[in-house]
């Protein structure tokens, strides 16, 4: 009861105070195979856009156990998080759902315009 | 859950001597005789109310509970989520839960021994129970104002959560202890069966 | 109505009375109503009169003790005078739409709490007030005297001892097995039911006995809504036992004694946990025993050839679970049964149910009224004789079968086992020839 309110008044607040993010650029269609039949729409990806605002690596990571980054650009996501959960802790939806979320969510946190949260923002109807 | 115990404590004053021919089988079988469709004499004498009934029943509890996306977001809060029904399932009784609402709104309209018990409150409840999944139906097909539609879609869920304890809603839990009590009052005490 | 004067009514005690009963099962029963309207269709109030929507069971206890609760106890005479025609008029508390809501609400419970309001205000009908001041006075609901009684007794006893050798009727005799309570009814004016009854524990040997007083196991104090009286009423009968060391009451034919002195009666007379002090027995489970165990044998020659039907007693069936108990009895002693469709605990009440009958004529028209789904129910069976363990259903079937020409007769179990049963060779008058005489 407590999360569903606070996720309500997290939403009012995007609501009032995130202006949608609008630039068309090169566009990826996140289709992956690996997920199977998609319950919603593919999300277009504007990574063109994202690259210039965020270091590469802090998407195309690969932590080993002291903590270093070995990630290299150009990497795809599921390469290392499967389409099933069991081999890597966090699936590739999970890893999508993670990945964009916690960004968007920091960037709001801190007052700054961030992307989208609700599922219909990134999972658009063509 | 306060009602529950403030009715237990309640009971346990004033109405103590019923406990005395309490019976957990008498209990069970009378919330299994009305649990199950077209289980009680009363449910087979009125088919195709029944069968809306149950329908509507079913699928206020399944979409909500069941829906992938409120489980995603339960995973990322508390780390597990259930079982999930495919969207177009969801979809489709969403979809059903909103004939079954229009069916109950016209039967309290059109039977005359609906329409006299009917306030306007049972209106307005019943309008409240739809506007969760009306609103998160057209938010999901992004149908009018994506935004707007998500947060009225929790606002409005929110409001009828917070309806449930203080209205005859408070049947979701209430009806346990009712269905129990006239199984064993009539089961154990009289030896009748009341289904 | 009892009382013509229009005192203003006393609130601060409806207010009391409303608080009382304020339990967690009335909160709760009322809270939840969801007004679906499932139980118009099991009142057959609501069946007689043309589906009026008004008498669906739902709407009778929203308007009384609904309405009671929301003004807070804020009631005048002019509502409680609505109530009044609502709750002895529509409503023998039956308690068969109890059955038929989803939530299982005791609606029957809920108009008797509003009978207990209006009764605390004077407001009661004429004929049930009348039963009171006999109860109060005597004991029994007709204000028949001890002696009247006991002779009463002894003539039945006198009489029938001629047609069975030995018979007694034994008063007040202690540690017998069953003390046998009866309507007042039946030694006021159908002293023949208390030969009867006579007749079959002479047969079956059953160590029995009458007692002088608490003898009447009727209650209509229950319905009238006075629940110190009809605590007082059944009290009389539990204290006659356990003075007695009787081990079981048993209830005569009757159905609403059997209610009162096994279910609701010890709540009245505030009985520990709930239970009588005595076992309650109702001659309906000790007949359908007798002709199991072969206490009582039935005459092949004489079983009844004629269509039977079995009207259920709403306290004997459905209030009492002894449906299947009666359909046996009858299967030893009929050929032809023919059940009423619905039947067993889903058997509509005659209509004369709830103190309906001791209402009297003020109501009489209603009565005949409702009774249709009855009529209807008897005349699609065929039957020629309806059997009824209970004395307001025998009175309302008679009075139903004059008014809608059922061409029915109305008997009871008694009737029947006495007429068709074996005496044994050591009963038989000692005179052969009066006994051919007797058939």
């Amino acid at each position: 009861m407590r999360c569903a309110r606070g996720f309500a008044c997290a939403l009012m607040l995007i609501f009032l105070f995130v202006s949608p993010v609008v630039s068309q650029d090169e566009m990826i269609e996140l289709n992956s195979e690996e997920l199977g039949i998609h319950q919603r729409p593919f999300v277009q990806f504007t990574h063109e856009q994202h690259a210039a605002v965020i270091e590469c690596l802090r998407c195309h990571h690969d932590l080993d156990n002291y903590g270093n980054n070995l990630g290299s650009e150009g990497q795809p996501c599921s390469d290392c998080h499967t389409g099933n959960p069991g081999k890597n802790p966090v699936p590739l939806q999970k890893a999508f759902h993670m990945q964009c979320k916690s960004c968007h969510d920091q960037l709001l946190a801190r007052g700054t315009p961030g992307g989208p949260l609700m599922c219909g923002e990134c999972h658009k109807n063509k | 859950m306060c009602r529950i115990f403030y009715l237990y404590g309640l009971s346990r004053e004033r109405d103590k001597v019923f406990y005395n021919h309490m019976n957990w089988s008498w209990a069970w079988r009378s919330i299994g005789h009305w649990i199950i469709p077209w289980g009680s004499v009363s449910m087979r004498k009125q088919p195709i109310f029944t069968f809306a009934f149950f329908l509507f029943h079913v699928c206020l509890f399944a979409v909500p509970i069941f829906l992938s996306a409120h489980n995603l977001l339960l995973e990322e809060w508390v780390g597990w989520s259930l079982w999930t029904l495919p969207d177009r399932v969801a979809d489709a009784l969403t979809i059903a839960l909103m004939v079954t609402v229009l069916f109950l709104f016209l039967r309290r309209l059109v039977r005359p021994e609906v329409r006299i018990l009917t306030t306007a409150w049972d209106y307005v409840l019943l309008t409240m129970t739809l506007l969760p999944f009306l609103t998160g139906f057209l938010a999901y097909h992004q149908w009018g104002p994506y935004r707007l539609m998500l947060v009225l879609h929790i606002l409005c869920g929110e409001i009828l959560l917070w309806v449930i304890p203080f209205s005859k809603l408070s049947h979701v839990l209430l009806w346990f202890f009712s269905r129990s009590f006239i199984g064993f009052e009539m089961g154990e005490r009289r030896g009748a069966r009341s289904w | 109505m009892s009382e013509s004067i229009d005192k203003p009514v006393d609130v601060q005690q409806i207010k009391t009375l409303l608080e009382a009963n304020n339990g967690a099962r009335i909160k709760t029963w009322l809270s939840i109503c969801s007004r679906c309207g499932l139980c118009a269709e099991s009142c057959f109030f609501y069946l007689a009169n043309d589906r009026d929507p008004r008498l669906s069971p739902a709407y009778k206890f929203k308007n009384t003790l609904g309405l009671m609760y929301r003004k807070k106890g804020n009631v005048d005479r002019e509502f409680l005078k609505k109530c009044y025609d609502i709750i002895w008029g529509e409503c023998t508390t039956c308690k068969r739409c109890s059955m038929y809501c989803p939530f299982g609400i005791d609606i029957a419970t809920l108009i008797a709490t509003a009978r207990s309001i209006c009764f605390s205000q004077g407001i009661v009908p004429e004929g049930l007030a009348r039963t009171s001041a006999n109860y109060r006075e005597t004991g029994n609901q007709m204000g028949m005297s001890t002696e009247d009684f006991l002779e009463t007794c002894q003539w039945m006893a006198e009489e029938t001892a001629e047609e069975i050798r030995g018979l007694t009727i034994p008063i007040d005799k202690p540690g017998a097995k069953y003390m046998y309570t009866v309507n007042a009814r039946e030694p006021m004016f159908y002293p023949q039911d208390l030969a009867m009854a006579a007749q079959i524990f002479t047969v079956a040997e059953e160590d029995w006995t009458i007692p002088s007083s608490g003898w009447d196991c009727t209650n209509l104090a229950m319905f009238a809504g006075d629940k110190a009286l009809a605590g007082h009423v059944v009290k009389l009968m539990y204290d006659k036992a356990l003075q007695l060391g009787v081990e079981k009451i048993l209830i005569t034919e009757c159905g609403h004694a059997y209610r009162s002195a096994a279910f609701e009666g010890p709540y009245f007379a505030g009985c520990t946990g709930g239970k009588p002090p005595v076992e309650i027995v109702h001659s309906v489970r000790l007949f359908y025993e007798y002709l199991r165990d072969g206490r009582i044998k039935i005459d092949p020659d004489k079983i009844l050839t004629e269509p039977v039907t079995y009207q259920d007693p709403c306290n004997v069936s459905r209030n009492g679970g002894l449906w299947e108990e009666g359909r046996k009895i009858i299967q030893f002693l009929a050929e032809d049964f023919r059940d009423m469709s619905p039947n067993r605990e889903h058997n509509h009440c005659c209509g004369g149910g709830g103190g309906y009958i001791p209402m009297g004529p003020e109501f009489k028209k209603r009565r005949m009224l409702s009774g249709r789904v009855k009529a209807e129910q008897i005349r699609n069976t065929g039957a020629k004789i309806v059997i009824t363990p209970c004395h307001n259903c025998f009175d309302q079937v008679n009075d139903l079968n004059k008014e809608y020409d059922l061409n029915v007769r109305v008997l009871s179990f008694k009737e029947i086992i006495t007429e068709i049963m074996i005496v044994p060779e050591k009963f038989q008058p000692v005179d052969e020839e009066e006994a051919g005489d007797d058939e």
